[in-house]
C-alpha cells in the first residue's frame, strides 16, 4: 500500500446532500483499499435541485462544479468523478483541474463496456434525456458501439423510490436491449439507478455497468497512471488553463466554501 | 472472486524470448505491488520473428496469440495483454478469453491519452506501420482526437540498439507533433520503445504514454474491476465464442505448448 493513500472525490454535482449517502456507501462498498474516498455535495447557494435532468439546471450548477473541481485540485486530489451521466461540465473541469485527473459516469462506462462487449445499450429514465446523453456516447468515441437507449418512464429522484418496481423496469427495459436491439452489454445511464446492477446482471446473462461505480473505478484508475507512471492532465494547447492571475482579478472561483457536504470514507 | 493476488498476463506475441527479460524489467516498475504479473512469449513453432512490423508476420502469429489466450484464460487469468500495437489479434483474443478481459497496447493507450488530453500524437518506427495503425486508432472510437504519426525510421528491433540516438529521433518527433501538430499528449506506437516515457516527458512538457506499459495497466484495471464488480467479457451475439466441442476438436491436432518462455513478477506481501 502506498505511504499516503490515493485521494479520490466522487462530487455530487447538486446543491442537495440527500443522496450522498447512498454514495458513500457505495465508495465503501467497491472503492481500492489504498483509496480514501470523499463523496461531496454543492452547497445549496449553488442550485438546491434534487437532480439536474435539464440542461438549465445543468448550467445553474457548472459554476459551482468548476469552483468544487479547483477546491479538490488545490487540496491535493489525484482524481475526481464528477457524478451525472451527463457529464456535466467535464470539459470545463478538466481545464481547470491541475495535475487532478477528471472523469465522469459516460464516459468511464463506455469505456468498460466496450472493454467487455462490442456493442452495448443504455438504460435511462426519461427519454429526455436521450438526446444529449447519445451526443456524450459520441463525443466519446464510441457511437458504432451504442445499440440503443431504453428509458424506463423514472425521474432521476423516483429510482430509489419502491426498488422492486424500479427493478422491474430496468430489467424489462435491458431484456429489450438484449433481443430486440442486439446489445451485448448494458449501462444504467443515471448514477441513481444505483443498487441494481448485480441482480440485473444475473437475470439478463450480459454484464451491467453501474455508471457511479465506473467513475470511482476510473478515478482511482487515473489515480494509480498518475503515481505508477506520471500521466497527469496535459496543459497544452487546448488543455491550457486560464492564467491563475486572472482567476485571482476575476474572482468567483476560489471564492467562499465550494462545498455543501462531505463524507469522508477512509481506507 | 479471487481471493489470491490477481494475475496479469503481457504476452509478447512473438516465438522469440531475446528481449522478454527488458519487458520485465520495464513493467516491475510500473505494475501494482498486489499484482503477480506473467511476462511471456510464445513457442518458437508459431515463427521465430523477432518482430511483427508486417501483416504477413502477424497472420502467421495469430493462432499462437490464440491458443495463448485459451490456455491463460484456462489457468485462471484476471486479465490479458496483448503486446505489440497493432494490436494484433485482440478482436479473435476477446472471443475465445471466457471470463478474462483481453486488452492492447493502441486501445488502451489511446483511452489512456483521451484521459489527459483532448488530441494526440503517435511516434511509430516505420511509415509502414501508420496506415493500419490510424485503423486501429479509429476502430478503437479515437480517429477525432489524433494529431498525427511520426515515424523515427526505426525498426522494431532498433528501437533499444542505440539508446542515446533513439531518445534523440523520439525527442525530435515529439516536437514535431507538439509544435506542428499541436498534439496535447504523445503515445510512443511500439512497445519496444520501451523506457523512455518520462525523460520524454519532461523534455517535452506533455503527458507521454508507453504503450506496453499502457497496455499492463489497463489490464490490472480490468482484473480490477472484473474481481470487484463481477464485469466479466460479455458472451452475448458477436461475443459468442466458438462451441467448446468444435474448438477441442479443431485444436486436436496442435502442439500443446502455448508459450515459449515466461517470467513471473510476484505480487507484494
Amino acid at each position: 500500500m502506498p505511504e499516503s493513500p490515493l485521494k479520490i472525490m466522487y462530487l455530487n454535482p447538486l446543491g442537495s446532500s440527500a443522496y450522498d449517502h447512498v454514495f458513500a456507501d457505495m465508495a465503501r462498498e467497491f472503492k481500492l483499499p489504498e483509496s480514501e474516498v470523499h463523496v461531496t455535495s454543492l452547497p445549496p447557494s449553488e442550485g438546491a435541485f434534487p437532480h439536474i435532468e435539464f440542461r438549465t439546471y445543468e448550467a445553474v450548477v457548472t459554476r459551482g462544479i468548476i469552483r468544487a473541481v479547483r477546491a479538490a485540485s488545490l487540496e491535493g486530489f489525484d482524481a475526481l468523478a464528477i457524478g451525472c451521466f451527463y457529464d456535466t461540465a467535464l470539459h470545463d473541469a478538466r481545464e481547470i483541474s491541475g495535475r487532478m485527473a477528471v472523469t465522469a459516469p459516460c464516459q468511464a462506462s463506455c469505456e468498460i463496456a466496450a472493454g467487455i462487449s462490442n456493442r452495448f445499450g443504455v438504460i435511462v429514465g426519461r427519454r429526455k434525456w436521450v438526446n444529449q446523453m447519445s451526443a456524450v456516447v459520441h463525443e466519446h468515441g464510441h457511437g458504432a458501439k451504442l445499440a440503443a437507449f431504453r428509458h424506463v418512464e423514472l425521474g432521476v429522484t423516483e429510482f430509489q423510490a419502491d426498488h422492486a418496481e424500479t427493478e422491474r423496469r430496468l430489467a424489462e427495459a435491458g431484456r429489450k436491449l438484449v433481443e430486440e436491439d442486439y446489445a451485448e452489454s448494458l449501462i444504467l445511464g443515471c448514477t441513481l439507478e444505483i443498487g441494481f446492477f448485480r441482480k440485473l446482471q444475473e437475470r439478463l446473462g450480459v454484464p451491467v455497468v453501474d455508471p457511479a461505480i465506473a467513475a470511482l473505478k476510473r478515478a482511482e484508475y487515473s489515480a494509480i497512471l498518475q503515481r505508477a507512471c506520471g500521466w497527469h492532465p496535459s496543459r497544452k494547447w487546448s488543455c491550457e488553463a486560464p492564467p491563475e492571475s486572472e482567476i485571482k482579478e476575476f474572482g468567483s472561483i476560489d471564492t467562499d466554501e465550494p462545498f455543501g457536504n462531505r463524507i469522508v470514507v477512509g481506507r | 472472486m479471487d481471493a489470491a493476488a490477481p494475475k496479469v498476463m503481457f504476452l509478447r506475441p512473438v516465438g522469440r524470448s531475446g528481449v522478454d527479460r527488458e519487458f520485465a524489467a520495464a513493467l516491475r516498475e510500473c505494475k501494482s505491488p498486489a499484482t503477480e504479473v506473467h511476462v511471456a512469449s510464445l513457442p518458437p513453432e508459431e515463427g521465430t520473428f523477432a518482430h511483427i512490423e508486417y501483416r504477413t508476420y502477424e497472420a502467421a502469429v495469430t493462432r499462437g496469440i490464440i491458443k495463448a489466450v485459451r490456455a491463460a484464460s484456462l489457468e485462471g487469468f484476471g486479465a490479458f495483454a496483448i503486446g505489440c500495437f497493432y494490436d494484433t489479434a485482440l478482436h479473435d483474443a476477446r472471443e475465445i478469453s471466457g471470463l478474462m478481459p483481453v486488452t492492447a497496447p493502441c486501445q488502451a493507450s489511446c483511452e489512456i491519452a483521451a484521459g489527459v488530453s483532448n488530441r494526440f500524437g503517435i511516434i511509430v518506427g516505420r511509415r509502414k506501420w501508420v496506415d493500419q495503425m490510424a485503423a486501429v486508432v479509429r476502430d478503437n472510437g479515437h480517429g477525432s482526437r489524433l494529431a498525427g504519426f511520426e515515424p523515427v525510421e526505426l525498426g522494431v528491433e532498433d528501437f533499444l540498439a542505440d539508446r542515446r540516438e533513439t531518445e534523440r529521433r523520439l525527442l525530435a518527433a515529439g516536437r514535431k507533433l507538439v509544435e506542428e501538430k499541436h498534439a496535447e499528449a504523445i503515445i510512443l506506437g511500439c512497445t519496444r520503445e520501451l523506457g523512455f516515457h518520462r525523460k520524454l516527458s519532461s523534455e517535452l512538457g506533455v503527458p507521454v504514454v508507453d504503450a506496453a506499459v499502457a497496455a499492463l495497466k489497463r489490464a490490472e484495471h480490468a482484473a480490477e474491476i472484473r474481481s470487484r464488480c463481477g464485469w466479466l467479457p460479455s458472451r452475448k451475439w458477436s461475443c459468442e465464442p466458438p462451441p467448446e466441442q468444435e474448438f477441442e476438436a479443431g485444436c486436436r491436432n496442435e502442439a500443446a505448448k502455448p508459450f515459449g518462455n515466461r517470467i513471473v513478477l510476484e505480487a507484494a506481501g
